[in-house]
């Protein structure tokens, strides 16, 4: 992979940072990459081979290139870092892969630090929020560590050229969401946008391998800024596993010149959500919910596995009642009926186990049968996905001796469009 | 657990910052756990707990203390990363393990240190010295991420008994050697840390860098971010007291604590560290505190491996602080070659083969063969451990006694060994 051709455009409305990516041994299409922001943060963004490495450390890794070739120097404590992370992957998938060698054409030097700065990433999340509200009730406003910026990542979470209405909706809500926050708190929210999802358009690999590297890379564009960037842990202890955002990948992926702190990854989402719970601007302009389009103006949708998850939370808490986020200040046995288990099924029971017994302890004794009757659910899904069910022996029997005819009659019966032999 | 009577002591060239450590929920003694170093950095001792709660917080977990009183003011990053450091570790082991609570006289951040000063843990052993050497091949003078110091902390591992303190005091002319040379200033630390909870496993396995980290804060006035070398690599990272994802949680609003190095395999560490002859001749791996005249005991498994990594570099002749300049295969057979440490030996085999050292590799391979046994045998897997489940249940051990007074225990032939090392001195 080459990365070249770094440079900084600034306009009278936006200011862009990019550089030309090349795949060598892989017959990928090339890609512009870009950070983007307005000209009132202009300042803020500049063309760092670092964050360029960064982006295009884990594609490169996954798609077999021999060498990552960067414009400019590195820092030798990233390098050591991604080496670590690619050995990390190597230990945890298998082998089967190769370590990418790191060539920065002006070699490789120490990044100076600018003057300390604090900043995170947000989103509007339970966990972000968390973070936030942590910071602030425990550092004074002009201690180094308390955040002053919060970023935005725009596009790092949809890989589309052009996003969808839910996408589009999704991030609006979002903006509006951090706008309120930041107002209440005395952060200054940047929003940078980004074709970074380009580079690989997985979802799944980017979840499962390279979400914070991503992230990273955003924070080491705005190493000019920021000296610090910290963002909230989606995983707990209970589910933690080799994951795209993890403490043991996340901490490599500092340099001299910025630190990245995955921040609370001890603490359940419960925990934190009982924290927050008694913080009005959290409770008011929380934003959970990845639907969409929604109507009304509203946050979050109320009905995903998500946003349910989320109140049942706050009802825990005690304040379902005034989390005016959310569209509705209630929770049925029947809405949990109704709930798909969402799209990460195997997290789900490790998500609503420690739900329970709260639910019991405030009476809500139908809620946490509804929850167990959810996991289990969820677990059924489980086992059909990785064909570990009755089912499951017979659609491996099916493919493996009769070449799918089972399956293909079973969609006839059923009025589904058949699918392709091969898939 | 309570921590009280914070206090800071001068006597002649020594200053010390000690508290009075009280158990409430476990009837063993108290103590007064202290810090000490030279006067010259007396004005680093801090006045806050961080020190003492860093210190006592897993060892107050591992024994089912259900709170950490803390008379005087602490770091609340500090104060929620020992917790998380706490539930991290009953995550990893499990129960009895319980939740552990800090309360604190009053949360208060540290302000920021200006400039920035890096510290590195300092031994004579392999990781920290590689770690050195990196450093100072990746930062230029100057840089805030050079190491300025190097802490060598003493009372971490072992109680100040006289033969520890004899290999303590011989080692610091070594360390103030190497460090010259790579113009570092040591900073010695003492402490009686181990005594809080001396449990050698509890200390490899949960606390071993708790107790450094709470030597780095005790001088939390000096430094911006101290390093940990890792001794573990990623493709073998265990569960262990010092662990990357440990470490940091030890860190307060003015002390970063980093784990660094697992992007390099211990061998490939030693190999790098070959191009720096000052620490080659003062390599100092071993944690028996042997007594005069060398500072590695020479028998132990961790020096008979790094000898014979030596070895296949060529490089042993160059040592100083072991008795021997040759390793023969009566060394290797008595050794236990585990699981943490069978990749380490496995890594040696192709040098050795090439330097034309079969009978150490036969006695290499030996000992691995002979590890899985014997880890087997821990384990009590296999039909031979259920036979002795069986025999400590319904005979109380008595069958496995009989058969120990035939069994011959294997040793190493001491007049060989004896040879060797007369020849070194």
């Amino acid at each position: 992979l080459i990365v070249s051709g770094l440079a900084k455009h600034s306009g009278p409305v936006r200011t862009r940072v990019s550089a030309l990516v090349t795949w060598e041994d892989s017959a990928r299409p090339p890609v512009q990459l870009f950070f983007e922001t307005d000209s009132e943060h202009a300042d803020s963004l500049n063309p760092e081979p670092n964050a360029f490495l960064l982006a295009g450390i884990l594609p490169a890794f996954r798609h077999g290139e021999r060498r990552l070739r960067v414009d400019g120097e590195i820092c030798p404590r990233l390098i050591e870092g991604l080496e670590t992370v690619m050995r990390l992957h190597i230990a945890w998938r298998g082998p089967g892969r190769r370590p990418v060698e790191i060539e920065p054409t002006g070699g490789r030097r120490a990044s100076l630090r600018a003057p300390a700065r604090s900043g995170m990433f947000l989103t509007g999340g339970v966990d972000s929020l968390h973070t936030l509200w942590w910071n602030r009730n425990h550092y004074a406003h002009d201690h180094p560590a308390a955040f002053r910026d919060a970023l935005y990542i725009e596009g790092v979470s949809f890989p589309e050229e052009t996003p969808s209405p839910r996408n589009r909706d999704v991030t609006r809500r979002q903006i509006q969401a951090l706008a309120a926050i930041g107002a209440g708190t005395g952060l200054t929210v940047i929003t940078f946008q980004t074709n970074i999802r380009r580079l690989e358009l997985d979802n799944t690999f980017v979840a499962e391998e390279a979400m914070s590297s991503l992230l990273a890379s955003a924070a080491h564009a705005a190493a000019r800024r920021l000296t610090s960037v910290s963002f909230g842990a989606g995983l707990d202890l209970a589910t933690l596993r080799p994951w795209g955002t993890h403490p043991l990948l996340d901490l490599n992926y500092c340099s001299s010149a910025v630190e990245l702190h995955q921040e609370d990854w001890t603490l359940d989402r419960l925990t934190k959500i009982r924290r927050i719970a008694g913080w009005k601007t959290a409770l008011t302009h929380m934003m959970v919910c990845f639907e969409g389009p929604l109507e009304n103006g509203t946050y979050n949708c109320g009905s995903c596995e998500k946003c349910v998850r989320t109140m049942m939370g706050l009802l825990i808490a005690g304040r379902l009642d005034l989390a005016g986020a959310f569209p509705r200040r209630e929770i049925t046995v029947e809405s949990l009926e109704r709930l798909d288990p969402g799209y990460h099924v195997d997290f789900l029971p490790y998500f609503w186990r420690p739900l329970i017994e709260p639910l019991n302890a405030i009476g809500r004794k139908d809620l946490a049968a509804a929850v167990r009757r959810l996991i289990a659910r969820a677990q059924r899904r489980q086992r059909w996905l990785e064909e570990r069910d009755w089912k499951g022996k017979v659609r491996r029997f099916d493919r493996a001796h009769l070449g799918g005819i089972l399956l293909r009659a079973s969609r006839r019966a059923r009025g589904l469009s058949p699918i392709a032999r091969e898939s | 657990m309570k921590i009280s009577n914070l206090r800071l002591e001068r006597k002649g060239s020594i200053a010390r910052v000690l508290a009075r450590v009280t158990w409430e929920d476990n009837p063993r003694p108290g103590l007064d756990l202290f810090f000490e170093t030279d006067s010259r950095f007396a004005e680093d001792l801090p006045a806050g707990g961080e020190s003492f709660l860093t210190a006592c917080a897993l060892p107050a977990m591992y024994q089912g203390e259900r709170r950490i009183s803390l008379e005087g003011e602490v770091c609340p990053r500090l104060a929620a990363g020992v917790t998380a450091a706490a539930d991290l570790l009953r995550a990893w082991y499990g129960p009895p393990r319980g939740r552990i609570a800090v309360e604190a006289a009053r949360l208060r951040t540290l302000p920021p240190l200006k400039p920035e000063r890096t510290a590195v843990f300092l031994t004579a052993g392999i990781d920290s010295l590689h770690l050195i050497q990196t450093n100072r091949k990746q930062y230029f003078p100057g840089h805030p991420d050079r190491f300025a110091d190097g802490v060598a902390v003493f009372g971490h591992l072992s109680s100040s008994d006289t033969s520890a303190e004899d290999w303590n005091n011989r080692l610091q002319p070594v360390l103030r050697e190497v460090s010259s040379e790579a113009q570092l200033e040591v900073v010695p630390i003492r402490t009686n840390v181990w005594e809080i909870e001396p449990d050698t496993r509890f200390i490899a396995d949960e606390s071993l860098s708790s107790a450094l980290v709470s030597a780095a804060h005790a001088l939390g006035r000096r430094w911006t971010n101290v390093s940990i070398a890792s001794g573990r690599d990623a493709a073998r990272l265990e569960l262990r007291g010092t662990h990357p994802i440990l470490d940091p949680l030890l860190s307060s609003s003015g002390l970063e604590v980093r784990h660094v190095g697992i992007r390099f395999q211990r061998f490939e560490r030693l190999d790098t560290l070959a191009s720096w002859p000052k620490a080659i001749e003062h390599l100092v791996v071993c944690l028996d505190f042997p007594p005069p005249p060398f500072l590695n005991c020479g028998a132990c498994e961790k020096c008979v491996r790094t000898m014979t990594s030596l070895l296949a570099l060529g490089r042993l002749s160059e040592t100083r602080h072991f008795p021997f300049t040759e390793v023969v295969p009566e060394m290797i057979r008595p050794l236990f070659i585990g699981p943490l440490v069978e990749d380490y030996w496995r890594d040696l085999l192709p040098l050795l083969a090439r330097e034309g050292r079969r009978d150490l590799v036969k006695a290499i391979e030996e000992g691995i063969v002979e590890g899985r046994r014997a880890q087997r045998w821990l384990q009590d897997a296999g039909w031979k451990g259920w036979l002795r489940r069986a025999d400590r249940r319904l005979f109380r051990g008595q069958i496995r006694k009989i058969r120990s007074q035939w069994a011959s225990p294997r040793s190493v032939d001491p007049d060989r060994l004896d040879s060797l090392m007369r020849a070194r001195v």
